[in-house]
C-alpha cells in the first residue's frame, strides 16, 4: 500500500510517515502543495492524507486539482480548523474523510484503513462474514447471539455494537473518539465518559467470569480486544 | 420583526404629520379669533360713528325747529325699528319712542356705563345725550354687524380650511419623502442584523445632505466593525491552528511511546505518559469548547439550522446516558406534549441536551429521578431538565454560566467547567434563552430551562 502524506509541519509529517511505515506502508511525505501535485500525477498512490494549510498550493486546491485530473484515490483531510463549514467544504471538494488536529495516530490509521477497505470492498465486493470470533468469544451477526465458550451472553444493543466493532478490529487499539463515533454516531464527546461506562459494562459481561481476559484498557490511548497479553 | 418595526416607523411619520396639523389648526383658530375680535371692534366703532352722526343731526333739527318738528322728521324717516332704537324723553316722561321696551330696559338706557343694551331680539349699541332739557337715546341694532361678522367668518372658513388641508397633505408628502431614506437605512440595518451580514453597506445617494453624511459615517463604522470581526475570526483560527499543531505532535509522540513494549513494561513511565496523553486530550477538549463558546457568543458559530423533532433528539440523548443513569440507580423520564418541530442545528442541540443531562446526573443522588420535559407554545419550544440533586447554593447561582467556574460541589468531578457556558452560548446563538431555578431546601433540585424560538429563521 502506498500513501501520499502532505503536511507542512515537519515534526507531524515525520510522525505520520514513520507511524505508517512501521505498519508496513510505503509512504511519500511532502510539505509543499505543488510538489505533492506533481508527485501524485507522476506515481499512483492508494490513498492520500492532506493538510489544509500548505505552502504553495493549499490543501483544498490540491484536492480539486487531483480530482480534476481524474485521480480517484481516497483522500483524508487533516486540519487544525474546527468548524462544520470546513468539514462540509472539505467533503464537497472531493475528499472522503476529515480529521481535526490534534488527532490520535490510532484514529488516523483506522480511518485510512477504513478508506482503503471501502475501496477494496467496492472493487471486489467481498462477502462480510456472518460470524465474528476471537478466542472462545463468538458473535453471530445475523442472530445477534454472543457466546463465550458454552455460555450464552445477553447484551444490550449498544454493548452489542461495541463488541461488533471490537471484534472487527481484533488486536487494534480503538480510541474513545472512534468508539463514540462508531457506536453512537456522535461527532463530539459528552463530558462524562460514556465510553468508559459502556466498556466497563461490556467487560463485566464478557470477561468477568472468564479467562483469559480479552478486553484491555490502554490508558491514555483507548481499548483493545486481544486474546494474549 | 422587520415589518412591525417599519410599521412603527410609518406610524411615527403619520403621527408627526398629525401633530403638526393639530398645531396648525390651533394657530389658525387663534389668529382667526384675533382677526374676528378686531373686526368686531371696528364694526362697533363704525356703528357708534353712525349713531353719533344721527344724534348730531337730530340735535341740530331740535335746536333749529323744535321737538315737534324733530318728531315729525323722525316719523317721516320711517326708520326700521329693528335697526334703530330712538328714545326721546323729558323729566315729565317719554316724548317719543319707536320701541316697545320694558321699564327695566328703559332704566338701563339712561345709565351711561352701559353702552350695550340686550333685549330679547336685539343687542343695541346705545348713546345717551341730554340737550335742551331732553334726554336723547339712540341705539343701533346688531343685525347688520352680525351679518357682516357671519359673512366674514364664512370667508375665513372657506380660505383657511383648504389652506390647512393642502398644507397637511403637502406636509405628509414631505415627511414621507424626507423619511424615505431613513426608512431605507432602517431596513438595511435590520437586514444586516438578521443575516449577520457585515458586507452590506448603506447606499449614499446624496453625500452632501445630513442623511448622506450619516450613511457615510455609519459605513465607516461598519468598515471598522467588519475589520475587527474578521480579525477576531482570523486570530481565533490562528490560535486554534497554532495550538493544535503542537498538541498533535505531543499526542502522537506520547502515543507512539505508549505503544512500545519497553514502555509498557515500565509501570512508572507508562503511568506518567498515560497521564500526559489524557491531559493533552483534556486540553484539546477545552480548546475546542472555548472556541465554540467564543464563536457562539460572537455570532460566528456556523449553525446548520433545520426543522427537528426535539423529542427524538431528547430520546437519543437519554439513551446515551442510560448506562450511567442505570449504574447510579437513576431514572431519566421524558415528558412531552403534542409532537412539535423546532428549527435548530441538530448537532448543537444534541450537545446542549447531553450537557444538561450530564450536569443533572452529576449532581443527582443515587436512586433519584431526572425529568426531561418538552413543551411547545406557538412561539417557543421549552425543554427543561429537572433533577433531585443537592441544588445550587446562592453564592454559586450567579456564576454557574461563567467560563471555567466550578462550584464547591462540582470541584471534585471530572468536568471542564465549560459545559453550562457552552449550553448558554449555543442557546443564545439560536436566539433562545437558558434559565435556571434551584433550591437547596428539601425537596432539593435544580431545573435548567431552555427556551428556543419555535420557528427560528432558516439559515
Amino acid at each position: 500500500m502506498k500513501l501520499l502524506v502532505v503536511e507542512d509541519d515537519p515534526t507531524l509529517l515525520d510522525f505520520i510517515c514513520q507511524g505508517f511505515r512501521e505498519q508496513g506502508y510505503t509512504v511519500n511525505g511532502l510539505s509543499d502543495g505543488h510538489e505533492a501535485l506533481l508527485l501524485a500525477k507522476d506515481q499512483p498512490h492508494d490513498a492520500a492524507i492532506i493538510d489544509l494549510m500548505l505552502p504553495g498550493l493549499d490543501g483544498l486546491s490540491l484536492i480539486r486539482e487531483l480530482r480534476a485530473s481524474g485521480h480517484n484515490l481516497p483522500i483524508l483531510i487533516l486540519s487544525a480548523r474546527h468548524t462544520v463549514n470546513d468539514r462540509v467544504l472539505g467533503l464537497e471538494t472531493g475528499s472522503d474523510d476529515y480529521l481535526t488536529k490534534p488527532f490520535s495516530f490510532i484514529e488516523l490509521q483506522a480511518r485510512v484503513q477504513a478508506l482503503l477497505r471501502r475501496r477494496t470492498d467496492s472493487q471486489s465486493n467481498t462477502q462480510i462474514s456472518t460470524s465474528l470470533q476471537l478466542a472462545d468469544l463468538t458473535l453471530d451477526r445475523i442472530s445477534k447471539k454472543v457466546t463465550r465458550g458454552e455460555t450464552l451472553i445477553t447484551l444490550q444493543p449498544r454493548e452489542l455494537s461495541l463488541l461488533e466493532y471490537l471484534l472487527e478490529n481484533p488486536g487494534k487499539v480503538l480510541s474513545k473518539t472512534m468508539i463514540l463515533e462508531q457506536v453512537w454516531d456522535y461527532q463530539f464527546d459528552p463530558q462524562t465518559n460514556v465510553v468508559d461506562v459502556l466498556v466497563c459494562r461490556l467487560r463485566s459481561k464478557i470477561d468477568k467470569d472468564f479467562s483469559p481476559k480479552l478486553l484491555h484498557t490502554l490508558r491514555g490511548i483507548g481499548y483493545v480486544l486481544k486474546a494474549e497479553d | 420583526m422587520g415589518s412591525s418595526t417599519s410599521d412603527a416607523q410609518a406610524l411615527t411619520s403619520f403621527q408627526l404629520s398629525k401633530r403638526i396639523g393639530l398645531t396648525l389648526c390651533v394657530l389658525c383658530l387663534f389668529f382667526a379669533s384675533i382677526a374676528d375680535y378686531f373686526l368686531y371692534q371696528s364694526l362697533v366703532s363704525k356703528d357708534f360713528g353712525l349713531i353719533d352722526a344721527r344724534m348730531q343731526n337730530y340735535q341740530r333739527i331740535l335746536s333749529h325747529a323744535g321737538l315737534d318738528k324733530l318728531i315729525e322728521v323722525i316719523e317721516q324717516e320711517q326708520v326700521d325699528s329693528e335697526l334703530w332704537l330712538i328714545e326721546i324723553s323729558d323729566p315729565r316722561g317719554r316724548r317719543f319712542t319707536n320701541q316697545n321696551l320694558s321699564d327695566e330696559s328703559l332704566l338701563r338706557l339712561t345709565d351711561p356705563r352701559w353702552p350695550v343694551l340686550n333685549t330679547e331680539k336685539n343687542r343695541w349699541l346705545v348713546r345717551n345725550e341730554v340737550s335742551e332739557g331732553l334726554s336723547f337715546t339712540l341705539g343701533l341694532g346688531s343685525l347688520e354687524r352680525q351679518e357682516q361678522q357671519v359673512a366674514y367668518r364664512w370667508a375665513m372658513l372657506f380660505t383657511l380650511l383648504p389652506l390647512i388641508l393642502i398644507s397637511l397633505f403637502l406636509m405628509h408628502r414631505i415627511h414621507r419623502h424626507a423619511l424615505h431614506p431613513l426608512r431605507d437605512f432602517l431596513r438595511t440595518s435590520q437586514q444586516m442584523q438578521q443575516q449577520t451580514d457585515l458586507h452590506q453597506r448603506f447606499r449614499v445617494a446624496e453625500p452632501d445632505t445630513e442623511l448622506g453624511q450619516l450613511a457615510e459615517q455609519t459605513n465607516r463604522f461598519l468598515d471598522t466593525i467588519e475589520r475587527l470581526f474578521n480579525g477576531m475570526q482570523a486570530s481565533l483560527d490562528n490560535v486554534a491552528h497554532d495550538l493544535r499543531t503542537p498538541l498533535a505532535r505531543q499526542r502522537l509522540r506520547v502515543e507512539q511511546l505508549l505503544m512500545q513494549p519497553s514502555v509498557q513494561n515500565d509501570p512508572q513511565t507508562f503511568e506518567a505518559l498515560a497521564t500526559i496523553s489524557e491531559e493533552s486530550e483534556r486540553i484539546e477538549k477545552m480548546l475546542t469548547t472555548l472556541m465554540d463558546i467564543s464563536q457562539a457568543e460572537t455570532g460566528t458559530l456556523p449553525l446548520n439550522k433545520q426543522p427537528l423533532d426535539p423529542e427524538a433528539i431528547a430520546l437519543q440523548a437519554i439513551e446515551v446516558y442510560s448506562f450511567i443513569a442505570e449504574d447510579k440507580g437513576c431514572e431519566i423520564q421524558l415528558k412531552s406534549c403534542a409532537p412539535c418541530t423546532l428549527v435548530a442545528d441538530e448537532l448543537r442541540l444534541r450537545q446542549v441536551l447531553l450537557n444538561l443531562l450530564d450536569n443533572a446526573l452529576k449532581f443527582s443522588p443515587e436512586n433519584s429521578r431526572i425529568e426531561l420535559s418538552i413543551r411547545c407554545t406557538d412561539q417557543h419550544t421549552i425543554i427543561s431538565v429537572q433533577d433531585q440533586g443537592c441544588g445550587i447554593s446562592e453564592e454559586d447561582l450567579p456564576h454557574i454560566f461563567d467560563r471555567l467556574y466550578r462550584g464547591d460541589k462540582s470541584r471534585g468531578s471530572k468536568g471542564l467547567g465549560l459545559g453550562l457556558s457552552l449550553v448558554k452560548a449555543v442557546i443564545e446563538a439560536h436566539g433562545g434563552e437558558l434559565r435556571v431555578s434551584s433550591t437547596t431546601e428539601a425537596p432539593t433540585g435544580s431545573c435548567f430551562t431552555v427556551s428556543l424560538p419555535a420557528s427560528g429563521l432558516l439559515s
